[in-house]
């Protein structure tokens, strides 16, 4: 460390000497607020000097001579010094310049200086959506950003990756508040949100090394400003509905399609009169909250002096499920303070407290999954029978409305996330910062099963009580110097050294007692059981360390040319002795072309940045702890002498020689403004390669493994292009803006650790797998037979079956599905399986705009994917030839004749049917959607009127969510999603509901 | 500029803290027991053997999938449920069309070597351990033996060449190829042998042990082998010893076999053990209840009005027509094994029921189908989905009696006393049959009708073809295909032609 002092002292040394001092005065912005870091010159000389913390200077010169201002982002301005030695300034804003202040690891620079591949989101654009988190509020938002919500369900977070799939395991990007490392931001509320940033490529992760790998999202809350205090009241409500539904048949429809199916395999139909039964029952309907409302409010107060800085809010948001007992309400209060100690000294904190509440519904179970079972349950049953019980289904689907008035799923979350920390200043430049965190997060899940009966199997006979604990602490502890400077006015330095320090733990437990007396809502607590002896208990703990030890040189030449060096090392707990530390360097330049001289002329090029880059990060996210051995795993139980015994298994086999997962980037960007700013926007093309994968590698059976051993064992290389485009302009006194932002991916899988053929994933029903990971290919295509068409005659079939030794099958007709012979032996089987599609999209996309004229205002956003492919797991049921389960509107297209159709989604009706449920591509459809994703219609009061009233702003809006979707998908809602291997499967998961709210925005 | 200097001396000194404690900073130690210090005690054994029984209660491969192949795929039954497609696997099977991506091949494979490998696992920890007292070594490595036995036998009947995994394998040796049928046996036979010596008698086991691999299970085991391999000398000389020496007699009334109160009784040799605990998990292997009730259940009974309603069960496993057939007139296993329509069970007791079985014989099979009642639970037994109590019988004495009868027409020995006396509780005359061999395999079907025996029986005397040729069996069918993702992950193995 030795070599740190030594540094540090070389950069005091090169510090200019002071001049004599004559002139004086202070530098103040547009808003009458002084302006630290000036830069001031005495035109002509060599002296300089720049603005202090209150924007004061001091500088010698002479009475006649020019003294120039310069700041980045605002007009450079030079006075010609009288005999008055004090001199006040107030600088311009540069319109034109592209700077605004981007938040960085670790630290703050210019957007115009940065070299690396970051996007930043406007926080009014966050708080423009009426969205219960702030990273549903993400989606669209930015290039290279892809946010999916999977689950509509309240209060769900949507996953959130940055440039693709970077592993087969966790990559969800890094999420840092306030400079505390955390793992979601879904606690916070949108409107504490100053600003958010999203790390992009290695060369500006890097810097936080092994957590880097899957990007970092940075995102700073609010800070009270110098001046009279403000208070600001923002509150909406809305309405949500079912945006889409899948199309079923009617009551009389499916019993005509089931008596078709009957009539086929030789068996009576079932029904005599189909159409006498109408509609039928919408269970979908039965178990939907019509107008589920949403609602926030949202109350700030802050301002300042010269002593110091406060924000004070809190925040109540509440949404109803768009099916019943599915909801989410959050409580939250932040305070965010800054404290000027001593002119050398300032510290302060930000805390917030969020308690939020979630009630669920079964979702993720293929059978009786709650948006499944309105869908396959019979619609000639009604819901309840003429004594008001519940119903028993014909088709042994359980009753939905018997199940969600069941249902009793609560989760409770209270979070206290806090961060204090000191800066003190040395001298002008030489900064030192230290941030201690805490996190506590207290989960708390009760769910509650009680006695109800729809027949003998379905139903709950005894009633169980389930609660579970969660507790997780972490502390972090960062300390860093800074250090910034400017050599002969043309070399320009900022350099930070810190270190890290982090430790989490988390511990679970669990437990479950039946047999309560009563189900009454009251006396859902343990004790009430009486066989506590025989509850179940459940438990685990796990504790992570960091140590970290990073630095960055910024280095910018004339403000033209710009270098940045990072530089991390992380020592980790998870690894083995010999694999603890990692290094993760990277490296990264850019050039201001139009900061050079020969670009003075080229008037409609206003600036032009090129950017290049490449670095190494690591990813331990992916491994869980604790990999390293080889661990008992309790609770294996057997009957001996009629009693549970329970004794341990090793299911799994440690291994020591665990280390990182490397991820290597390099990035070309390219940053421009045309036409004085007017249409501005970036390109970037990045190659993400991931070596040393951290996977579960399957290993052959007869080694009796049952959890597969981890393994540093693939690679795999994304590499993709990203625009981002964005027009301002005005007519007269309208204002307009349109942008967008286009993201394209290639992922391929590289290696799977040698002998390792495939991966398999996406288990469902009675299918297996529906997806397969091979090298050569991107990850997790859809594997099954290809579904070429329908047998339009026996001839078709007859041919079809020449080669197979058994002959036709006899269950095969004309209108069943016939399947890619692959290898053309007659037969339908594995050997057949062939890649039949690709969840990952050709590219995603956003249209973003918005118009103003005098007090109206009006934005939209429209997102889109493209070229991605959907297996529609559902459809198992709905284009099921049995018409075992209600159908797909879709079925009523079924094969009838001779050249009637060869879609394979329209085979034949056919109640013994064995042939057309094959996992095949019958079940793939093209997820490629665009999304009316919000539109806001704003009128704000005149000033005129308002300062009457004593009030800066006073704004009402509508604003519409998920207004529309354009798809050919059958399906809920294309957004499907997936984690690590299982993607693109759709399960039929809660969808996003349309939303519609009124709002309204109030400041004084 | 010296007050900076402190300062940034001040700042350098904590970065040096954090470096000079990082050493013992990133050591967490898992707080789950590792291997390497787990064996410590007979109790840490005993836990480990605990571990190696498990996988028998897993509910596919030891226990539906028993009888699926055993039963359904044999002329004995339909495979019922829903309707074709319910379990549509089962149903491949039963027409020798299985691929290697049959979910019953994968389980079967997957689950017994997973056995294997904690019984592997136990030994290698234990053995010649001083922590660990010798006598609850030599039982337990005595028990894993057995059940290392089982699970290759498990593997053995269904694919025949398999690898033999006697101990834990490195990552190098996890793609070790098949051995010979002979030599898998022969691992067999020296794991039952080993066992055999050091295992109690039934009757020396305390109530808390019941259920634990005896003598008697180990010496059955391998008497079984032996009539797998057509040993019939040394099947006989063992399965005598065991008649003579080791106390088993039949249970007095053939009914009371297959009831809750029949349970590990006189004529058990060894059963896999269930327990029905309510609220103890819904399905599959988290509960200690097995699935094999409700999958055979009824899925109608007859109310008290005389209407069809709703039942409990799935209606799987339906014995043919074929199978009552076989039944002699006023055989008592009949009624004991088979349920007709309007049939009553339970009778006179709260749980009476009156049975249906339109539904079954709506599905499209040729011939009349039944349900059994060898699995069939009273209500007043029935939890959740997959928590039924009953245990599954893995060898009776009969079953013995029978192969010493089977060894002994095959060498023309006394085959009938062993017979007879199977016959007799049956409510039987002695047989007439002057043909042993064909008069063992008529008390075999009946005996253990719906226990899983009878396609094996089938297989290794050589007349599936003739039973099961209409089906699609030929003899290239007598071992299934490997797992399809085994013949990936291990390229030295050799895939079954089926």
């Amino acid at each position: 460390m030795k070599h740190i002092n030594t540094t540090l002292f070389l950069l005091l040394f090169s510090l200019s000497i002071f001049a004599q001092s004559q002139y004086s005065g202070q530098v103040l912005d547009e808003n009458n607020l002084p302006l630290p870091g000036v830069s001031i010159i005495v035109v002509g000389t060599q002296n300089g000097t720049s603005t202090d913390f209150d924007g004061n200077y001091l500088i010698e010169a002479n009475e006649g001579e020019q003294l120039q201002f310069s700041f980045m982002g605002y007009l450079t301005q030079t006075q010609t010094l009288s005999k008055q030695t004090t001199l006040n300034v107030s600088l311009e804003p540069d319109a034109k310049a592209l700077d605004e202040i981007v938040v960085v690891g670790y630290g703050v620079q210019k957007k115009s200086d940065l070299t690396g591949a970051i996007s930043t989101v406007k926080p009014e654009d966050l708080q423009n959506r009426d969205v219960a988190t702030v990273d549903q509020a993400l989606q669209g938002q930015m290039a290279g950003v892809t946010v999916t919500q999977a689950s509509g369900t309240p209060g769900e977070a949507p996953s959130v990756s940055v440039r693709g799939i970077g592993t087969l395991n966790n990559a969800d990007p890094l999420y840092v508040v306030d400079g505390m490392m955390v793992d979601d931001i879904s606690y916070l509320n949108a409107r504490d949100i100053e600003s958010l940033q999203v790390l992009k490529d290695a060369s500006s992760s890097a810097i936080y090394g092994s957590r880097g790998a899957n990007g970092v999202i940075i995102v700073t809350t609010k800070k009270g400003k110098k001046g009279e205090g403000k208070v600001n009241f923002n509150a909406y409500y809305g309405f949500q509905n079912f945006a889409h539904t899948p199309e079923l048949t009617t009551a009389s429809e499916w019993a005509m399609l089931n008596n078709e199916a009957r009539l086929a395999a030789g068996q009576t139909p079932n029904y005599n009169d189909p159409s006498s039964y109408g509609e039928g029952t919408d269970w979908l309907g039965a178990i939907t909250t019509e107008n589920a409302p949403i609602q926030n409010y949202d109350l700030s107060f802050s301002g300042g002096g010269e002593s110091g800085t406060y924000f004070i809010s809190g925040a109540y948001m509440k949404q109803d499920g768009i099916i019943q007992k599915s909801n989410f309400d959050r409580i939250s209060l932040r305070v965010n303070s800054d404290y000027n100690v001593k002119p050398w000294l300032k510290i302060g904190e930000n805390i917030t407290i969020t308690n939020s509440n979630q009630g669920t519904i079964l979702e993720e179970d293929d059978w009786n999954n709650l948006l499944v079972t309105p869908l396959t349950n019979s619609p000639l049953q009604p819901v309840y029978n003429a004594d008001g019980s519940y119903s028993v289904s014909e088709n042994q689907v359980n009753n939905p409305v018997a199940r969600i008035d069941n249902t009793i799923n609560n989760n409770n979350t209270l979070k206290l996330i806090g961060n204090v920390y000191g800066e003190i200043e040395f001298m002008k430049g030489l900064t030192f910062r230290s941030n201690v965190g805490i996190q506590y997060g207290m989960g708390q899940e009760d769910n509650y099963s009680p006695v109800y009966y729809v027949s003998p199997t379905e139903g709950n006979a005894i009633n169980s009580l389930f609660k579970g604990h969660s507790k997780d602490f972490s502390t972090e502890w960062t300390n860093m110097i800074n250090y910034n400077t400017t050599i002969d006015e043309k070399h320009s330095i900022a350099a930070t050294l810190g270190t890290s320090v982090f430790m989490q733990k988390y511990e679970w437990d669990g437990l479950t007692v039946t047999n309560l007396p009563t189900d009454d809502e009251d006396n859902r607590v343990i004790d009430n059981s009486p066989n506590l002896d025989k509850g179940n208990v459940y438990g685990s703990f796990v504790e992570n360390k960091q140590l970290s030890y990073f630095g960055r040189v910024n280095y910018a030449f004339d403000n033209k040319y710009l270098l940045t060096a990072n530089l991390r090392a992380d020592g980790s707990s998870k690894f083995g002795d010999a694999h603890k530390w990692g290094y993760f360097p990277s490296f990264s330049a850019g050039w201001k072309i139009t900061e050079e001289q020969f670009m003075n002329n080229i008037d409609f090029l206003s600036s032009l940045k090129v950017r290049a880059g490449w670095g190494q990060i690591g990813n331990q996210g992916s491994i869980p702890s604790y990999t390293q051995t080889t661990l008992a795993t309790g609770s294996k139980r057997y009957v001996w002498g009629n009693q549970i015994v329970s004794g341990v298994a090793f299911e799994s086999v440690g291994n020591s020689e665990m280390k990182w997962e490397t991820t290597s980037t390099t990035n070309l960007g390219v940053d421009f403004g045309l036409l004085k700013g007017k249409l501005s926007g970036s390109v970037e093309y990045y190659i993400k390669n991931t070596t040393d994968m951290i996977l579960q590698v399957p290993v052959a059976g007869q080694s009796g493994i049952e959890s597969f051993p981890w393994q540093n064992a693939g690679e795999m290389k994304n590499s993709g292009v990203e625009l981002s485009l964005n027009w301002n302009d005005n007519i007269g006194d309208i204002e307009y803006s349109i942008g967008g932002n286009f993201t394209s991916i290639n992922n391929e899988v590289i290696s799977l650790g040698g002998h390792n053929e495939f991966i398999d994933g996406a288990e469902y029903r009675n299918w297996g797998y529906i997806t397969r990971t091979v090298v050569g290919r991107p990850i997790a295509n859809f594997y099954g037979l290809e579904a070429e068409g329908l047998f339009q005659n026996q001839a078709e079939i007859d041919t079809y079956y020449a080669n197979n030794p058994d002959g036709v099958p006899s269950d095969i007709k004309p209108g069943d599905v016939r399947y890619k012979d692959i290898n053309g032996d007659g037969k339908v089987g594995e050997d057949d399986y062939d890649f039949i599609g690709n969840p990952l999209p050709d590219f995603t996309y956003a249209i973003t705009g918005s118009l103003a004229y005098k007090g109206f205002d009006f934005n939209f956003m429209l997102n889109g994917v493209y070229g991605n492919e959907i297996y529609n797991g559902t459809n198992d049921y709905l284009l099921n030839s049995t018409a075992y389960w209600n159908l797909s509107k879709e079925s009523l297209n079924r094969w009838t004749g001779d050249g009637s159709t060869n879609d394979p989604k329209h085979a034949r009706m056919n109640s013994k049917d064995t042939n057309n449920s094959k996992k095949s591509s019958r079940y793939i459809e093209d997820g490629s959607y665009l999304r009316i994703q919000n539109v806001q219609l704003g009128y704000s009061l005149p000033e005129s009127l308002l300062t009457k009233m004593k009030i800066e702003r006073l704004r009402v809006y509508v604003s519409g969510q998920n207004l529309y979707t354009f798809t050919k998908y059958m399906g809920y809602d294309p957004e499907v999603g997936g984690y690590g291997l299982d993607r693109g499967l759709d399960r039929a998961t809660y969808p996003i509901p349309r939303t519609v709210t009124l709002g309204i925005n109030l400041g004084f | 500029m010296k007050k900076i200097n402190i300062y940034i001396s001040l700042a350098s000194a904590l970065i040096v803290l954090f470096s000079s404690c990082s050493k013992d900073f990133l050591n967490t130690p898992a707080p789950n027991i590792s291997d390497e210090s787990y064996f410590t005690s007979d109790d840490a054994a005993i836990a480990g053997l605990i571990g190696v029984y498990d996988p028998l209660s897993r509910y596919e491969s030891t226990e539906i999938h028993e009888w699926m192949l055993g039963d359904v795929v044999s002329d004995d039954s339909e495979k019922g449920g829903e309707g074709p497609n319910d379990q549509a696997y089962c149903q491949e099977l039963k027409e020798f069309r299985a691929n290697s991506e049959n979910q019953l091949v994968q389980a079967r494979w997957t689950d017994s070597y997973v056995g294997i490998n904690r019984a592997n696992k136990l030994i290698d920890g234990i053995l010649g351990n001083d922590k660990i007292s010798a006598d609850v070594q030599a039982r337990v490595i005595g028990e894993a033996k057995f059940l290392r036995a089982y699970y290759h036998f498990q593997l053995t009947k269904v694919f025949g060449k398999i690898p033999v995994v006697i101990k834990v394998l490195k990552p190098s040796e996890f793609t070790l190829p098949q051995n010979d049928i002979s030599e898998v046996y022969a691992q067999i036979e020296k794991d039952l042998s080993d066992a055999m010596l050091v295992l109690p008698k039934k009757t020396d086991l305390s109530t808390d042990e019941i259920g634990r691999a005896t003598k008697g299970a180990a010496q059955a085991m391998l008497v079984k082998m032996y009539i797998f391999q057509s040993k019939w000398q040394d099947a006989a000389d063992l399965s005598d010893n065991f008649i003579a020496n080791l106390g088993y007699t039949l249970a007095p009334e053939y009914t009371e076999v297959f009831t809750s109160a029949g349970e590990n009784g006189p004529g058990s040799i060894f059963e896999i053990q269930r327990i029905s605990i309510p609220g103890d998990g819904e399905w599959g292997n988290d509960n200690e209840g097995q699935v094999t009730s409700i999958f055979q259940g009824t899925r109608e009974i007859y109310d008290e009005n005389g209407d069809i309603a709703s039942s409990w069960g799935w209606g799987f496993n339906l014995p043919t027509q074929n199978l009552v057939n076989e039944y002699e007139a006023g055989d008592l296993r009949k009624d004991a094994t088979i349920l007709d329509d309007h049939t009553i069970v339970f009778a006179g007791t709260d749980d009476e029921e009156e049975i249906c079985t339109q539904h079954i014989n709506s599905i499209g099979y040729s011939d009349k189908v039944y349900h059994s009642l060898k699995y069939y639970i009273p209500a007043s037994e029935r939890n959740d989905m997959s928590d039924s109590p009953a245990n599954w019988r893995v060898i009776r004495y009969a079953d013995l009696l029978l192969w010493n009868a089977e060894a002994k027409a095959n060498l023309g020995g006394d085959w009938e006393t062993p017979l007879n006396e199977v016959r007799t509780r049956a409510g039987l005359a002695n047989t007439i049959n002057p043909d042993g061999i064909k008069a063992v395999a008529h008390e075999r079907r009946v005996e253990l009708a719906m226990e899983g025996h009878r396609y094996w029986d089938l297989v290794r005397t050589g007349k599936a073809v003739d039973k099961l040729g209409d089906n699609g069996y030929t003899d290239n069918k007598k071992f299934l295909p490997i797992p399809q993702q085994e013949i990936a992950l291990n390229p030295n193995l050799v895939q079954n032609p089926y």
